[in-house]
């Protein structure tokens, strides 16, 4: 069997707001997992590519696509690319549902996009369907 | 033959005179004449044509009383001289010149000469009759002169003997003889004066020119020759007077004329004279004659006749006629054409304008004479006119020119000068013809053409410098659009990142006064006293009405950005072209707005309409939201009727959709396109970006869209579209 580790959250999210009412929201679904906070992309790719990181998964990655510093879509890009991070879970957060936008990063490889929404209702909803798939995942793969 | 030689050697000897003498007489010789004429009773000698004697018969030697030997070689008037002044030595002179110089026998009936006697004591009176008669060689030359003479001494004594004493002595046979002789003469020179006559009256007869003579006060016709016969068509005339023989020209005044000629002795000359004659029919013909008059007086001094002599000039009068007929009908033509006409001399002097020159011109007859007609044109068209003109006339080149030439009214206009010389049958130039054309018209014509096509090119440029433009305009204006939407994109996006915030610390907060208000609850009912007014109030009102003002507003927000997100990705979107049957497509919206419809109590009617090829997501967009605000705005209390009927207009297509509904004040009709405006009462649901939108998807379609309308009565909302739609209109 082969050594199970429960799934670190990495959170791109440039608005700390966001990163909060997002964070609060998983926790307030019963996720307990440890979540990783970045506010740019820069800081993101930094630690996900680096030594000790990279192969020490299993990680979920919500990612926004309007950071300061790049394009969320290449950020996306990049972890589809790599061998290893290719298999993490990226959920994409962004504050539109333009459907060329979205078709785009679900060709890249993103496995959930959701559009943020101002009803906190929505929104908390939106989380705990997270939160659920999060721990159909938790069961990190066999493969 | 001894003689031959003796002869010929006395011949020799002699000069030019003896070989016309060997000739002669081996003439003679050969018909045995020799002996014939010595041997004649009568004298004869042989003359040269210089009256040198150069022989003669013994009867003639007896007769003159000679020796042979005296007279040969010896010229006549030497061998027998006599007074030059006389009578005798006259007519024998001028007998032989008559001989010679016209080569005819002369007869001398009679003449004196006298003799000079052979003892050398004086002259011895002479009476003789002589004939001259001129011998020809074979060419016709005359070579000799031979002199038959008779002494008729004794006979003229006779008969002056016979006048002085009238006593008739029996005539002797000589003298029978000679007188028979003389009588034959003369009877010969009758006949040859009757010749020479004969000669006249042929030469007279066969004159080219009518001849006449009359004769007598009363104008009769002695003689009248072959051309008068012809003129006056008759041969009976000779004998008869002008009045009776002519009788049609007694009253044209001919006669009155003759008789003036008559009386006064004042010739009469006429120059195509007109006279009526009948010549061949009974029609009187019209003829022109040139004619003289003459009177012929007689020995008395008086008139005794008329000479009338002239030419028929009918034909070349005919053929005047005909020229200056012909000079008149083209005066008439050069005057009654459009062109201005103008002839020269053959050295270029102008002398004749027709009467559109001096109408054109409006300057005086003749003042444009000569070299005047350069100073007709335009000053600086004269030198080349002029230069044009020496050309042509130097070498006969047809002249060609285009020269401003000055109106009456002032204007210099433009003509096309053309002249062409005439030749005569020598090929030399008679006369140069030339025509003036106004092109002025047609001049300006080509030059507002020419003009015009290089406006037209310069409109061309124009158009395409301007097409250049409007392309790049488009391509800034798509450049801006594009921005726009990025804008739009990137701010809806940005607007939305503190909104979601917002909402989601609202929600926070909610959760967080529900969490105090359950605490103050519990303070209250534990502890009142610890309630202060102000605690209270911020519990029990001012939490809930500040997050419930919080969180309206951000919905309102939310919306608003959804709105302009709406749009931008609506200009974002690709167009696909496909044939719209727009009754099915009226239809569809038709069912899908029945439920509405019917919960109205309103009526959709959907009339024939023009189907047309665009993007059916966009032309469905368009009119659901026309209906749907139809629908919408219904008149309350009036049964609503909304009607779509369109038109087929070629290249586009119009529809119209049209409601009984509560109206658009015309101050609105441009307001209510604009994003997040709206007309009227606000007792609707909307954002005010229903009608935006319609806008921009009919303008991205190629399209426009108005509204007309009346407050209270009703809207109509007309949609212009192309029929196909043009993709080079959607800026890729």
């Amino acid at each position: 069997m082969p050594h199970q580790q429960p799934v670190t959250i990495i959170m791109i999210e440039d608005d700390e707001g966001h990163a909060r009412l997002i964070e609060k929201n998983i926790r307030r679904a019963g996720v307990c997992n440890e979540i990783r906070t970045f506010a740019n992309g820069t800081a993101a790719l930094e630690h996900l590519f680096s030594d000790g990181v990279r192969t020490s998964g299993p990680f979920l990655v919500l990612l926004d696509l309007n950071l300061p510093d790049m394009n969320g879509v290449d950020i996306l890009a990049k972890l589809k690319s790599d061998e290893t991070l290719r298999r993490a879970p990226v959920v994409v957060l962004t504050t539109t549902d333009d459907q060329r936008e979205v078709q785009r990063c679900y060709d890249l490889g993103a496995n959930v996009y959701i559009t943020k929404p101002v009803e906190y209702e929505s929104f908390s909803q939106a989380i705990r369907q997270l939160g659920l798939f999060l721990s159909v995942i938790q069961v990190p793969e066999t493969l | 033959m001894p003689g031959g030689v003796l002869n010929k050697a006395r011949l020799q000897a002699t000069n030019f005179t003896g070989e016309l003498v060997r000739i002669q007489l081996k003439v003679l010789k050969s018909i045995n004449f020799e002996a014939l004429f010595n041997a004649s009773p009568n004298p004869y000698v042989l003359l040269n044509p210089s009256l040198v004697i150069m022989g003669m018969n013994d009867a003639y030697l007896r007769a003159t009383m000679r020796k042979r030997e005296e007279l040969v070689g010896r010229g006549m008037f030497e061998a027998f001289p006599s007074d030059p002044d006389s009578d005798g030595h006259r007519q024998l002179r001028a007998s032989f010149d008559r001989v010679i110089q016209e080569k005819v026998t002369d007869h001398l009936p009679l003449i004196a000469y006298a003799i000079p006697l052979p003892d050398g004591q004086g002259f011895e009176e002479r009476y003789w009759s002589a004939t001259h008669t001129p011998l020809f060689n074979e060419a016709g030359e005359l070579i000799s002169i031979l002199q038959h003479t008779v002494d008729v001494t004794e006979l003229h004594q006779l008969r002056t003997f016979a006048k002085t004493s009238a006593l008739l002595s029996g005539p002797s046979a000589l003298i029978e003889t000679d007188m028979f002789r003389r009588a034959q003469a003369v009877q010969e020179v009758n006949q040859t004066l009757s010749r020479e006559r004969q000669h006249l009256q042929d030469l007279f007869e066969q004159a080219p020119g009518f001849i006449a003579a009359l004769s007598g006060p009363d104008h009769v016709f002695t003689m009248a020759n072959a051309a008068y016969r012809k003129v006056v068509g008759r041969s009976d005339l000779v004998g008869k007077t002008v009045q009776d023989a002519l009788p049609e020209v007694v009253e044209q005044g001919f006669i009155d004329l003759l008789d003036r000629v008559y009386q006064t002795g004042e010739p009469f000359v006429g120059r195509g004279v007109r006279i009526l004659l009948k010549q061949d029919s009974e029609e009187a013909e019209e003829h022109f004659l040139d004619f003289v008059y003459q009177p012929i007086f007689g020995r008395d001094g008086k008139v005794s006749g008329i000479f009338v002599q002239g030419h028929d000039v009918t034909d070349h009068r005919r053929a005047q006629n005909a020229l200056r007929e012909s000079e008149e009908r083209f005066r008439a033509i050069a005057n009654s054409i459009d062109q201005l006409i103008w002839a020269t001399r053959p050295d270029g002097f102008h002398d004749y304008y027709n009467q559109r020159w001096y109408e054109y011109t409006g300057v005086p007859e003749g003042s444009t004479d000569g070299a005047g007609w350069n100073g007709m044109f335009h000053p600086d068209d004269q030198e080349a006119a002029w230069k044009t003109w020496r050309q042509s006339l130097a070498t006969g080149e047809p002249y060609h020119i285009e020269y401003r030439l000055r109106h009456r009214s002032g204007q210099y206009r433009w003509v096309l000068g053309r002249a062409q010389p005439v030749y005569d049958e020598h090929g030399q130039i008679t006369r140069w013809y030339g025509t003036c054309t106004d092109i002025h018209d047609l001049k300006q014509a080509q030059d507002e053409l020419r003009a015009s096509r290089e406006r037209a090119l310069q409109s061309e440029q124009e158009t395409s410098r301007l097409a250049a433009m409007l392309a790049e305009r488009v391509s800034e204006l798509d450049a801006a659009n594009e921005e726009i939407q990025r804008f739009a994109y990137i701010v809806s996006h940005d607007l939305r990142a503190p909104l979601v915030n917002i909402m989601g610390f609202t929600s926070e907060l909610e959760n967080a006064q529900k969490e105090i208000e359950r605490f103050y609850r519990k303070i209250v009912e534990a502890q009142p006293s610890l309630v202060a007014p102000d605690a209270r109030a911020a519990v029990e009102t001012d939490l809930s009405e500040a997050i419930g003002f919080i969180r309206s507003s951000t919905a309102k927000m939310d919306k608003l950005i959804n709105a302009i997100l709406k749009l931008s990705r609506e200009g974002r979107r690709v167009l696909a072209p496909e044939p719209i049957s727009m009754s099915n497509l009226l239809e569809a919206q038709h069912r899908s707005l029945a439920h509405q419809l019917h919960e109205r109590g309103a009526k959709l009617i959907i009339e024939a309409v023009p189907d047309l090829v665009s993007d059916r997501l966009a032309v469905e967009q368009v009119f659901g939201n026309l209906i749907d605000n139809a629908v919408k705005y219904l008149k309350p209390g009036r049964p609503g009727r909304i009607l779509v009927r369109g038109r087929d207009l070629g290249l586009s297509v119009r529809y119209e959709v049209e409601d009984n509904g509560r109206g658009i004040d015309e101050r609105d009709y441009e307001r209510i396109f604009d994003l997040f405006r709206r007309s009227g009462t606000q007792d609707q649901q909307g954002e005010g970006i229903g009608l935006a939108h319609v806008r921009a998807l009919v303008r991205r379609l190629g399209g426009t869209i108005s509204v007309s309308s009346r407050l209270g009565e009703g809207s109509t909302f007309t949609v212009t579209l192309p029929k196909t739609i043009s993709m080079s209109s959607e800026a890729a």
